[in-house]
């Protein structure tokens, strides 16, 4: 199990913006990390692919005629053109290049080359496969590296695999909404492992969860991921009213809204909420007892703009009910449109802005000053777990 | 068409204009009084209504409508700026005397202070609408967003 480095106190704000780190960052940690790109229950039959984009790079993964999930690069060997279109599709029993028909079998091998006879009698097919990348599965969920040479993904979860298999098992897809925002990568997975700014940037926690995170905890998980818990908190919705009144002046009765009522499944209150951070890009929500279980992936497009995309997840097979809540319900505090999200990215983009002023060149991480990797839930032993490894995977040769 | 049918898709048009002025010049309270007590507001990604419908968010009656106002009026921290709702290719559907349905067209800009417009979303409404006291309200409004990707502050109103 790789030891994390003594966990920095303080960030270079120089690293949100500086497009040589960038680009280093898209070499290592990009490069040199599992990389999480979708349930397993999306391939289900034979050719069913999903499409990704990996330290910039096209990738591709389908389920093969053994069951098998395969992973390549997604670029013809011939002139480099991506093999598929779109996120998510079926390509029967092979892969073939729109641009001349180079044709693959679903294990990579070119098996099919229109007018061959010019490459002369020397051309040998089996150079021209595709380019396979690592791919595993935990928990239902499939994790791709496109460094040959990574520890399994088992060893890569470290600490936090129980955690994903507690709380994500087995899980579908029942929806995606993604956005951009204009800001590094890293302030959206800070953003996840901070329980310090719920209250102070989203209203509607400091009063329809009024004393969320008074208790909890904060913990480093080995290596450069973290855990974030704290009980579920019942709905304030006197205090929540009004919050609303004092703001807009509007009179509100939030016990008539619909979207306060309880799921139509039970919920076991004693199970604290979680949000699961893993090194470096993906933040798990799980919510009400599993009522709510949200996947954000960040996908860095420059040191300044990044995307990022939300999935919901449900259990497989559940109720018609149940399902329809979810699909009503469980976005509504998540993406740019969000009652609890929608004021994320306002703290980022002025974040990022600020990052650019050379004379204060130093952010503070100092949350927590007990050694050791647990802390109260408004410490900083996460952010500290991640940028521990960032500093380590970063300086990698 | 005959005149009452003319009349009633004036009267229809005129609805779905005046939807997108009071959201634009923030008169939630009027805007708010376009629906029904009983209506219902959602809005959902073009990708999300083709897979197994995952809505962005969804406001069944009055309270929740005064509470997604009272959001973009001051309980939101996240930056406001001007939008610019237009609203097009106006269907009116198959209807009664008090009730119909109608899909349009919208294109939403946002302007913001330091730099030329841009666009925000663009997509479709899906609405039944009833006529209660002599005018035309929405009971429900589905808005279709067009965006494979939000933009970062998608917290105005569509």
């Amino acid at each position: 199990m790789p030891t994390s480095a003594e966990p920095p106190r303080t960030i270079e704000r120089k690293i949100y913006l500086d497009r040589a780190i960038f680009e280093r960052e898209l070499e290592t940690i990009f490069t040199r990390t599992w990389q999480y790109v979708g349930q397993a229950a999306e391939l289900g039959a034979l050719g069913d692919f999903l499409s990704a984009t990996i330290a910039g790079q096209p990738v591709l993964i389908l389920r093969d005629e053994q069951r098998r999930l395969r992973a390549f690069f997604n670029t013809c060997s011939h002139r480099g053109a991506e093999l598929t279109s779109g996120r998510c599709g079926n390509t029967g029993r092979a892969l073939r290049c729109m641009y001349h028909g180079w044709t693959y079998d679903l294990q990579g091998r070119l098996t099919g080359v229109p007018y061959r006879e010019a490459y002369g009698a020397r051309f040998d097919a089996q150079a021209y496969g595709l380019k396979p990348i690592r791919v595993e599965t935990f928990a239902g969920m499939i994790f791709v590296s496109i460094d040959p040479e990574i520890d399994s993904l088992e060893r890569y979860l470290g600490e936090a695999a129980p955690y994903l298999k507690k709380y994500c098992d087995n899980q579908e897809v029942i929806g995606r909404i993604r956005w951009t925002y204009d800001g590094n990568w890293k302030l959206w997975h800070e953003n996840f492992a901070d329980n310090y700014h719920p209250e102070f940037t989203h209203h509607w926690v400091r009063d329809a969860q009024f004393g969320y995170a008074n208790e909890g905890e904060n913990r480093q998980l080995d290596p450069g991921h973290g855990l974030l818990t704290w009980p579920q908190q019942p709905l304030h919705l006197d205090r929540l009213a009004a919050g609303l009144k004092k703001a807009s002046g509007l009179e509100v009765d939030p016990t008539k809204n619909p979207e306060y009522d309880f799921p139509p499944f039970a919920i076991d209150e004693a199970e604290p909420d979680v949000v699961l951070t893993l090194f470096p890009n993906f933040d798990l929500q799980y919510f009400f007892g599993g009522a709510v279980v949200i996947l954000e992936v960040e996908t860095p497009l420059a040191a300044d703009r990044t995307m990022v995309e939300m999935l919901s997840l449900a259990p497989i097979g559940e109720p018609e009910q149940a399902r329809r809540w979810r699909l009503e319900r469980s976005a509504g505090i998540q993406a740019s449109s969000g009652k609890i999200s929608g004021d994320d990215t306002e703290a980022l983009a002025r974040c990022q802005r600020g990052a650019t002023v050379r004379a204060v060149p130093l952010s503070n991480l100092e949350r927590g000053q007990a050694r050791g990797k647990i802390g109260q839930a408004r410490d900083e032993y996460s952010l500290r777990s991640f940028y521990a490894e960032w500093n380590r995977q970063i300086s990698a040769g | 068409m005959d005149s009452e049918a003319a009349e009633k898709r004036i009267q229809i048009e005129d609805l779905l204009v005046r939807y997108a002025r009071l959201l634009d010049e923030r008169r939630f309270p009027e805007w708010i009084e376009l629906f029904t007590d009983d209506a219902s507001y959602s809005a959902i990604t073009r990708e999300n209504l083709q897979d197994k419908g995952l809505l962005l968010f969804k406001d069944d009656g009055r309270e929740a409508l005064k509470e997604r106002a009272a959001f973009v009026m001051g309980y939101y921290q996240a930056a406001r700026f001007r939008t610019l709702h237009t609203v097009s290719n106006i269907e009116i559907g198959p209807s009664s005397r008090d009730e119909t349905a109608c899909s349009s067209y919208f294109v939403i800009y946002r302007s913001p202070w330091n730099g030329p417009p841009e666009l925000h979303a663009c997509g479709e409404y899906r609405d039944r609408l009833v006529m209660i006291g002599g005018g035309w309200k929405f009971r429900e409004r589905l808005v279709i967003v067009d965006n494979g990707a939000l933009p970062q502050n998608f917290t105005e109103l569509p």
